[in-house]
């Protein structure tokens, strides 16, 4: 480059710093219209890819008969199989579980949205709670998305003002100024057609009951997923994880009370994570954090009636220590030894009383 | 904080430029650059801010009283003093949990049954760079090379310079403290321009390619036993071509920031798979490794003057030790040694005029030696490299390919990787006129690796 000539050499510079701001603005705005993943809500267009609310929720509204037994909780929750639970309650299993680190007011408008389906049915809960449930989050994205839980979640979703939008697109940047996003919008904006088969696609991996279909464990799946979740977990709890978060604890305590309104005792169950990960995420604060949520389900018990259980520990159901998908998710062969355990120290579901009884 | 993340292109560095271009030249300038590379360095971990700060001033200590001592037994004796606690240093934090397991698998094999307390001690990042611009800043005062520093501020503004500090290439404080001391450049658009030109082929050669590569050779070091014939020579070419557009990338990125606060730094590649022979490749490869090898420690021991067993056993010492260099496991152990055989090998045919003359068949045989001691330096152990190595000679046979088959994005990856590294000029060869097409295309990219940061990865050579 010639050094001397500054003029061009200004003309240079601002020529590549004004069209790269011009172009990521292009971008951002495009994306944020598009809106592929409903992260900044301004609905114009439909997602890629069905949330797993939405077909949770299509599924609820096409169940045979009304569940009486729901399965509420995070990602870890979704490998729990109603029919092995049917087999050993007998009774109609419907797992309600949706992906998501927090979830406590997930598990709220699923409530909320099955006994809006079905009025009349009076079903208990097996809850998965997790140590991360009572994360600091904002109810945003997915469950503000779908408009049948949306109402549930009121004051995440009622019409997001500019200030609201401003502050999501803040918090997705990372995935709004991507090339994935792009590559999406450009999608819907494109191809709606192929964008739609890729939501059935997402869709036949949900069956009728709400599980999620078997996948058999494997050391490739295992090998990818681990280090992530040390990774993903490790951030969480070295950056954000410092204390239970008042909101979580507020959609905990009034799905309790509806359940207790209802007549259901639910059995809400710690959900196990590999000694692996605990070794590494203990000293970052899992040990305190996991302390403190048991306490605080116990202290509950004194307000709400439920059943509790803290299953953190595998080792308490004679855990297969290969089947894990990642440092917290269990295959089914682990799911199935948890729920005879659940089931033994518990007595099983406690049975529902009679709408308006004590 | 990484170079290829948000924080540092659209925060730190546009703030760094401003403020160092607007303060008034000299030590305002200094102090400002010493500053910002001290909060660059301690959002990695400000607990290794004090030991950074610590070894920097013992080695200006050493050189200011080296510059004062004409005693040639006491000169002697500082410069051993500084030597080794540079090496002290890097020995304590990067090698001592590998010599203490290794002793610990000894006494194992020979009935102990007490294993050996375990050692948590996080490895500094950096350290392997700063700790040899300290020895070679004392060794280059002892050789009366350079002059000292002119004063603490500017030796501390060269050693904890940013855009080096983290992954190289190793700067010399007679090239860049020089330039401290005594360019103390106007402020030039020019400057900025080619700047910028380094700074976004570095982040299109990083987030463009290597990180796009990385995910698929990661599965396939994960899994060598699986490896076969495609799948094996996948992961091998897959690795050399990630690793050089990540390290050059990184170099590059260096190159750029250097530049925009008015600094020149050493090329550190030159189109290495480009080279014609295994010494070549060196001329070629993390050049300013290879210069600082040469002069620090191939020379010293004799270099290549003496008999042809001597210049071997040279050879040997120095690529054994540039192979523990990189990290404490028996792979950068074995690929050390195995470049010290190919150059030994190399230097032998030479002098007895057994070097092919055709230049691609040079090419192709360097380059195959080159990936096959990359096998080494990505695995994870010894088995899983000799695992990858089995599957690339073909005694796994071409089927097993179902079980783990090579991905048609990397093999598109890695053909077009090879045209690139074989035809293209690399980044110094290139002399962009500071037009408007130039400006657009640098534009694009940038704009293009800008939407590739969301899953930021850091550098392959920040861990060493």
């Amino acid at each position: 480059m010639d050094q001397d000539d500054g003029r061009r050499a200004l003309r240079f510079v601002i020529t590549v710093v004004l069209v790269t701001f011009l172009a990521v603005a292009a971008v951002l705005v495009f994306n944020v219209i598009f809106d592929p993943y409903a992260t900044v809500g301004t609905h114009l267009f439909p997602t890629v890819a069905t949330s797993d609310r939405t077909v949770k929720a299509d599924k609820i509204e096409r169940l045979k008969q009304q569940p009486q037994l729901v399965v509420l909780g995070s990602s870890r929750s979704m490998r729990y199989e109603p029919t092995y639970l049917e087999e050993k309650t007998g009774l109609s299993t419907f797992n309600a579980g949706v992906n998501g680190i927090g979830g406590t007011a997930d598990a709220w408008a699923m409530t909320q949205f099955i006994h809006e389906v079905w009025p009349e049915a009076r079903p208990n809960y097996l809850w998965l709670v997790d140590v991360e449930s009572f994360v600091p989050f904002e109810i945003g994205g997915r469950t503000a998305n779908e408009r049948r839980l949306a109402k549930y979640v009121a004051e995440a979703s009622a019409g997001k003002g500019a200030a609201q939008m401003g502050l999501a697109i803040w918090q997705n940047r990372t995935t709004i100024l991507s090339l994935a996003t792009t590559k999406d919008s450009m999608r819907l904006l494109l191809y709606r057609e192929k964008a739609k088969s890729k939501q059935s696609r997402y869709r036949k991996q949900i069956q009728a009951d709400g599980s999620v279909k078997e996948r058999k464990w494997s050391e490739k799946e295992w090998s990818r997923r681990y280090p992530r979740s040390v990774e993903r977990y490790g951030a969480l709890y070295r950056d954000a994880y410092k204390g239970m978060d008042g909101t979580a604890e507020s959609y905990l305590e009034k799905t309790l009370e509806f359940m207790n309104a209802q007549g259901a005792k639910p059995l809400i169950v710690l959900t196990p994570i590999n000694p692996k990960l605990r070794k590494i995420l203990g000293p970052l604060g899992w040990e305190t954090r996991h302390k403190q949520v048991a306490a605080y389900l116990r202290s509950l018990q004194k307000t709400y009636d439920f059943v509790f259980l803290d299953l953190t520990d595998p080792r308490d159901f004679g855990f297969n220590r290969r089947e894990w998908y990642d440092g917290v998710h269990l295959t089914t062969v682990n799911t199935r030894l948890a729920t005879d355990y659940i089931f033994e120290q518990t007595g099983g579901v406690p049975p529902v009383a009679p709408a308006g009884a004590e | 904080m990484l170079l290829n993340s948000y924080t540092f292109l659209l925060v730190f560095l546009p703030l760094v430029v401003i403020t160092f271009w607007v303060l008034p030249r000299g030590y305002a300038r200094l102090s400002f650059l010493i500053a910002a590379s001290l909060v660059f360095y301690g959002l990695w971990d400000w607990r290794y801010v004090p030991l950074l700060l610590g070894a920097t001033l013992v080695d200006w200590l050493a050189g200011h009283v080296l510059a004062r001592t004409a005693d040639g037994r006491r000169r002697k004796l500082l410069l051993a003093a500084a030597i080794a606690l540079n090496l002290g240093l890097l020995g304590y934090f990067k090698y001592r949990g590998f010599f203490l397991t290794s002793l610990d698998g000894l006494l194992s094999l020979v009935g102990a049954e007490e294993a050996l307390p375990a050692l948590r001690v996080l490895l500094p990042i950096g350290i392997s760079f700063y700790t040899f611009a300290g020895i070679a800043y004392a060794v280059d005062v002892y050789r009366g090379t350079i002059k000292p520093a002119r004063s603490v501020i500017h030796y501390l503004a060269w050693v904890t310079l940013f855009p080096y500090l983290l992954a190289g290439p190793i700067i010399r404080y007679g090239h860049v403290g020089m330039q401290l001391e005594h360019a103390q450049q106007r402020f030039r658009w020019s400057l900025i321009g080619t700047g910028l030109f380094f700074l976004i082929m570095g982040l299109a050669k990083k987030m463009l390619v290597a990180d796009v590569m990385a995910p698929y050779v990661n599965d396939l070091f994960a899994q060598p036993a699986q490896l076969a014939l495609w799948s094996g020579w996948g992961a091998a070419l897959g690795y050399t071509l990630q690793l050089y557009f990540d390290f050059s990338g990184y170099s590059d990125m260096a190159v750029g920031v250097a530049f925009l606060i008015g600094l020149r730094f050493p090329q550190n590649f030159g189109s290495p798979y480009k080279a014609q022979n295994v010494s070549d490749f060196w001329r070629r490869w993390h050049m300013t490794l290879s210069s600082w090898l040469r002069d620090y420690l191939f020379i010293p021991l004799g270099g290549s003057h003496g008999s042809q067993l001597l210049t071997v056993r040279n050879l040997f010492i120095t690529f054994l030790l540039g192979g523990l260099w990189h990290g404490p496991a028996w792979t950068f152990v074995i690929w050390g040694l195995l470049w010290g055989a190919y150059l030994s090998i190399h230097s032998t045919l030479r002098k007895y005029g057994f070097t092919p003359k055709w230049v691609w068949l040079n090419r192709i045989i360097t380059f195959v030696c080159a990936t096959v001691a990359w096998v080494f330096f990505r695995a994870a152990s010894l088995g899983d490299a000799l695992d990858v190595l089995r599957a690339m000679m073909g005694f796994n046979g071409v089927r097993g390919e179902d079980t783990l088959s090579l991905a048609p994005v990397l093999a598109a990856f890695i053909a077009g990787g090879l045209l690139w590294v074989n035809l293209l000029p690399n980044s110094w060869e290139i002399k962009p006129e500071p037009r408007i097409r130039y400006a657009l295309v640098l534009a694009l990219l940038l704009t293009v690796s800008l939407l590739a940061l969301g899953k930021p990865s850091a550098f392959l050579y920040v861990q060493f």
